[in-house]
């Protein structure tokens, strides 16, 4: 079960990072907001409380999951940058600016 | 022989491992010279190579990696494969000739990941002769 702060880190990464979180967060505030406005029993603040627990879990999956995915993307992509670095180095392929021009 | 040459290097280079001079390069390589120096690390980079396998991994450009195999089957036909991934921004397109295309995942994407890592990483060393990190010569011969 991640931490307060690690789903307040998540929440805000997931705001930045992907609509389809946003709305589901969203959600969740609609949710938390109702409690202040509507005279829930004692169940319904549970459920409530429950539902926004399983949504900040998902979410919380679905951002290490999409970070992870970026991660590894990343990766691939430095590693193509840094060996065509080297092969520019050696003089046997043009820098971008002269590729570009 | 290879003992022999392996002594060699080691005493010229204080390494046993493929360098750039271990591979006969010229002073001023050509790409295509280059690259298969590098492709042959890279067949290394998953493991074993079974008996009779010959496998290339290398980096065509930034941002395509070549996996080419040959072998001859049990009835003595000889087979190549070539697979090219691709990155693109939303993932690695695998392109196989006669499969489906698709965006890798899974433990084929850890691999490629942590292949394409180590690639740069030997590379660096052992064919341009450069700290990985830094991108400096190893060799305080060189400038």
């Amino acid at each position: 079960m991640p931490n307060e702060n690690h789903i307040e880190r998540l929440m805000k990464n997931y705001e930045r990072e992907s609509p389809r979180v946003e709305r589901q967060l969203s959600y969740a505030r609609q949710v938390r907001q109702s409690w202040d406005r509507t005279p829930f029993d004692q169940q319904h603040v549970q459920d409530a409380t429950v539902l926004q627990q399983a949504q900040e879990l998902v979410a919380a999956q679905y951002i290490d999951e999409e970070f992870r995915r970026k991660q590894q993307l990343a990766t691939v992509q430095v590693a193509g940058s840094n060996v065509h670095r080297l092969r520019v180095w050696a003089g046997v392929e043009p820098t971008d600016d002269a590729r570009a021009a | 022989m290879a003992g022999l040459l392996k002594k060699a290097l080691r005493l010229l280079t204080g390494s046993d491992e493929m360098t750039a001079q271990s591979f006969g390069l010229k002073s001023k390589p050509s790409r295509r010279e280059l690259i298969q120096h590098e492709s042959e690390i890279g067949g290394h980079l998953f493991g074993p190579v079974p008996a009779g396998h010959h496998r290339q991994f290398f980096n065509l450009d930034q941002s395509t990696w070549i996996w080419y195999e040959e072998w001859d089957d049990e009835s003595g036909q000889h087979n190549t494969s070539t697979t090219r991934y691709e990155v693109h921004d939303n993932g690695i397109l695998k392109v196989q000739e006669g499969s489906p295309y698709y965006y890798i995942e899974g433990d084929e994407l850890d691999n490629i990941v942590a292949a394409t890592k180590l690639y740069y990483e030997q590379v660096a060393r052992n064919v341009y002769q450069r700290d990985p990190s830094t991108g400096r010569f190893l060799n305080a011969l060189h400038p």
